[in-house]
């Protein structure tokens, strides 16, 4: 064009060369300047920011191999240093059986990988990469990428999908595809109760064969969901026509706490249908002894919300209902109508909660937990709690009467650390006799003994075994929640609750066996001395909903003389 | 190089002024054509989708999509943004731009005025919203993409074996838009103006490959105008196009005859059906021949037979030469009396 242009004006050839060059070496200038301008040096430092970030997120990325052949494969993403990642139900399906597989890291080597649980229905598995050959490293030593929250995303928000498409990384470097996010919500049929992807993420980046399992990325390196499909055009073939699927993580978030324990989870039903009449979403069959029943819902209610989201639709029912786990507590929100004669009146709200039960899976899939695994996770959320929480569990001490002392090493003073001695005192004596704020009859030994039951985790380091399980995950207040058992002689059980992402204790439950009959423990205020911290009030809520607040006492010392640096001696 | 710097400043440009929104750049954008891109639902037939998109152009349910077989069925339904289900009846068509015009009763839509698209320079922001596999029911928001533009070409391309007829530039995208369902989509610029909208799924006879185009939105307002196009007076029987191709459909009508694009490194036009009481019947032609030459011009392929077929002078005959079994068979034909 600009060569033609200056033809055009000289009608000289010689002249015409020199001018065009001309011409060309003022629009370099332009470019120059443009290349030196503000504008594009923040596309450049965007585009640098971008490049760093994906690099790092490749480091975790996993591309998974059923076997040593590498006969087909998928993808899949780290996200702990241990090596815990997740990958696809449909990717880990090809070694369900043994539980053994390989993944490649972007580091050139192949790792023994090991499956730990799974969630058909969600199209989700967990598994621990085995870093025998990093030992040297310390038990830390893989990239992991932190999880996102995938409610906060936008439709065209700029979203990476790395993986392993068509298995071609030989050196198990990811590809790395970007694309905008084109949907949310959306809802991508399974077959029967599996591989249902409900409430998903869907991605105009490109998803082949073989990024199954991958994650998703935002571009801060956070993953936002797990890719597992995509709309092909038949005529086409499998490959990719701008129509990715991603499991949002939120979803998975809830199924990680079962996963990790290592079992087979269960997606959750309320036992409902709901029909759309007029504008209105109607319970129209409910199924007799089902969570809704006895939840209290009733034939012909308008359900206006579950979980907090307000539904129109049967679909948006549906979508919700499929990414929450078995058992999981949910709130209901309906609308009454008002009996026959109540003419003109608009009928009631009524707020309820429901623990899902479990969805059978039309699978003649077996999956036993493993014990061992199991424990051993018991054992690492105790250590999670005690490290997040500075809980200095090895310095500690049990003393007698209920009263919990221990020492530790205070760290606030910035000069030195300065050793300390803590006493709790529970506000009852556990010998018998009332003390301050328990007067029912009976009720001190009860409370005593619970206490003993709250402070297990706290104060001594518990022998794991027969009895200890951790299961499914829960939600307490909103936080995905690991949930540990203890089953007791008479039949009783403990439940500690610790936070997904934070290892903080949430809650603490005894019941018979029922959990909707259960007493409720919440950790009120925390009290923090030296590095040391502990709930300094605890709220009691017991079957009948009767509520009892109680303060625990403390005071704080100076280590204590001779007798008690003597019991400290190994 | 420019085209890729004019994207790259747009990129930077949109960052700056809305760095602090959280939603990005292209959510307003987004946002305003997804209430304007209604879902369509009719009949399909064979490997055809019985969905498709539309865009709406007027505030009283006037809406463009894409000429398909989902016209033909006997009950055409949009579904609007918000989820109302309304029935669509076709008010008119374009053949030579392969557009329909559909109308819903609905007042105050939210609706695109049809501008222009000669600003957009290869390498600019483009958004793409359309009922892509109808993974969006009711009223959940339609499938959004984000690409460029790649470029404005003229397209030489088919439709599994039938030639696309439209012969005017269209906009090539760096999106994927040739997908089922989102022909009749929109194609936006970065501040949310229609800028195209997305043509039927064709093969680029040159690559063998799909082709990810949009039809201008000059040609839309166009259509909309009614400005006489080269294909709709064909079907009228009147003057022979300025390209001197006739339109498959232009055929069918004034000729009562079917060609079918068999494919092939030699792909002579065969006749696939022939409609009773037609010209096509009166000359004698049959439903298997293929048909060679026209007034001793031989023609290769069904584009041939369709241009030669268009460039007769109204009242002329037409001397053709089949090849029926192992012979070949003179014809005479004459075109109908009066306009179809």
């Amino acid at each position: 064009m600009r060569h033609g242009r200056g033809l055009a004006i000289s009608g000289v050839v010689a002249a015409a060369h020199a001018l065009a060059l001309c011409a060309a070496g003022g629009e370099m200038d332009e470019v120059d300047r443009l290349i030196a301008g503000p504008t594009l040096r923040a596309v450049r430092t965007d585009e640098a920011r971008r490049i760093a970030v994906l690099e790092k997120a490749a480091r975790a990325v996993v591309c998974i191999f059923p076997d040593r052949e590498r006969s087909s494969g998928g993808s899949g993403v780290l996200i702990s240093a241990d090596g815990y990642g997740l990958t696809n139900f449909h990717v880990a399906g090809g070694f369900v059986e043994t539980r053994r597989g390989y993944g490649g890291l972007s580091d050139g080597r192949l790792y023994p990988l090991r499956l730990v649980g799974v969630d058909p229905g969600g199209d989700v598995a967990l598994f621990k990469l085995e870093g025998q050959d990093r030992a040297e490293a310390g038990p830390a030593a893989f990239d992991f990428a932190p999880l996102g929250d995938s409610d906060a995303l936008e439709v065209g928000q700029w979203v990476a999908v790395l993986g392993n498409p068509f298995t071609l990384a030989e050196d198990y470097t990811p590809t790395v595809t970007l694309g905008v996010i084109s949907g949310l919500h959306r809802y991508q049929e399974g077959q029967g109760n599996l591989l249902e992807y409900a409430d998903c993420i869907q991605v105009s980046t490109s998803i082949n064969p073989g990024n199954s399992g991958g994650p998703l990325f935002d571009l801060e390196g956070r993953v936002i969901g797990i890719n597992g499909r995509a709309s092909f055009a038949e005529e086409r073939g499998r490959v990719n026509v701008g129509l990715g699927y991603a499991v949002s993580i939120n979803q998975i978030k809830r199924f990680l706490p079962g996963l990790r324990a290592g079992r087979l989870c269960s997606h959750g039903t309320l036992g409902i249908m709901v029909r759309r009449v007029g504008p209105s979403l109607i319970i129209g069959a409910i199924q007799g002894l089902s969570p809704a029943e006895r939840a209290g819902l009733q034939l012909g209610d308008e359900l206006l919300e579950v979980a907090g989201r307000p539904l129109r639709t049967p679909n948006q029912y549906n979508n919700l209902l499929a990414t929450l786990p078995a058992n999981w507590p949910v709130r209901v929100k309906v609308r009454r109508p008002p009996p026959l004669d109540g003419a003109g009146h608009p009928g009631r709200e009524i707020d309820a909660v429901a623990r899902l039960e479990p969805l059978p899976l039309r699978t003649p899939l077996v999956y036993t937990v493993d014990l061992e695994h199991n424990h051993a996770q018991i054992a690492w959320l105790l250590d999670e709690f005690e490290q997040r929480n500075s809980m200095r569990v090895s310095d500690r001490l049990s003393a007698g009467r209920g009263a919990l002392t221990w020492s530790g090493q205070a760290r606030d003073d910035a000069a030195a650390a300065r050793p300390f001695w803590v006493t709790v005192t529970p506000p009852f004596d556990v010998t018998g006799g009332a003390a301050a704020g328990v007067r029912a009859g009976g009720l001190p030994e009860v409370i005593a003994r619970e206490w003993a039951g709250l402070s297990v985790p706290l104060v001594s380091r518990p022998a794991i075994g027969l009895g200890w399980e951790m299961l499914d995950g829960d939600e307490v207040a909103g936080e995905v929640v690991y949930v540990v058992e203890r089953r007791l002689s008479d039949g009783q059980r403990v439940r500690w609750k610790f936070g997904l992402t934070t290892a903080v204790l949430r809650q603490v439950t005894f019941s018979q066996g029922d959990e909707a009959e259960a007493i409720v423990w919440t950790p009120g205020e925390i009290a923090t001395w030296g590095e040391l911290r502990w709930p300094q009030t605890w709220l009691r809520r017991d079957r009948a909903g009767a509520e009892l607040s109680l303060e625990i006492a403390a005071y704080v010392a100076e280590p204590p003389a001779e007798p008690s640096r003597e019991r400290r001696k190994p | 190089m420019a085209a890729i710097l004019a994207a790259l400043l747009m990129a930077a440009q949109r960052a700056s002024t809305d760095h602090e929104r959280a939603a990005g750049p292209f959510a307003d954008a987004i946002r305003a054509a997804q209430q304007r891109v209604v879902k369509l639902y009719g009949g399909g037939i064979g490997m055809e989708q019985g969905y498709g998109s539309g865009v709406i152009v007027s505030a009283d349910g006037g809406i463009v999509t894409t000429i398909s077989v989902l016209l033909e069925s006997p009950s055409l339904r949009v579904v609007l943004w918000d989820g109302r289900k309304l029935e669509a009846r076709v008010t008119a068509r374009d053949e030579a731009r392969q557009l329909a015009e559909i109308q819903v009763d609905a007042r105050d839509l939210p609706y695109f005025e049809p501008g222009r698209s000669d600003h957009l320079q290869p390498g600019d922001w483009l958004i793409f919203a359309a009922n892509v596999f109808k993974v969006a029911e009711g009223d959940e928001p339609v499938t959004a993409m984000v690409g460029v533009l790649s470029g404005r070409a003229t397209l030489e391309a088919r439709r599994r074996a039938q030639d696309f007829v439209y012969e005017g530039p269209v906009l090539l995208a760096d999106v994927i838009v040739a997908t089922p369902g989102s022909a009749g989509g929109a194609l936006l610029d970065a501040d949310g103006r229609l800028v195209g909208v997305v043509g039927k799924a064709v093969i680029s006879k040159r690559t063998n490959t799909w082709v990810n185009y949009a039809l201008p939105v000059e040609e839309v307002a166009a259509f909309l105008r009614r400005e006489a196009t080269p294909a709709l007076n064909r079907v009228a029987g009147a003057e022979p196009s300025a390209s001197g191709i006739a339109s498959e459909r232009t055929v069918e009508v004034a000729w009562g005859l079917r060609l079918f694009d068999v494919g092939g490194v030699v792909r002579p036009a065969f006749v696939e059906r022939v409609r009773v009481d037609s010209a096509a019947a009166r000359a004698g032609l049959w439903p298997g021949d293929l048909i060679v030459s026209m007034n001793g011009q031989a023609l290769a392929t069904c584009g041939d037979v369709r241009a030669a077929l268009a460039k007769l002078k109204a009242g002329q005959r037409a001397t053709l030469v089949v090849k029926r079994r192992e012979e070949l068979v003179t014809l005479e034909m004459a075109p109908e009396a009066g306009p179809q």
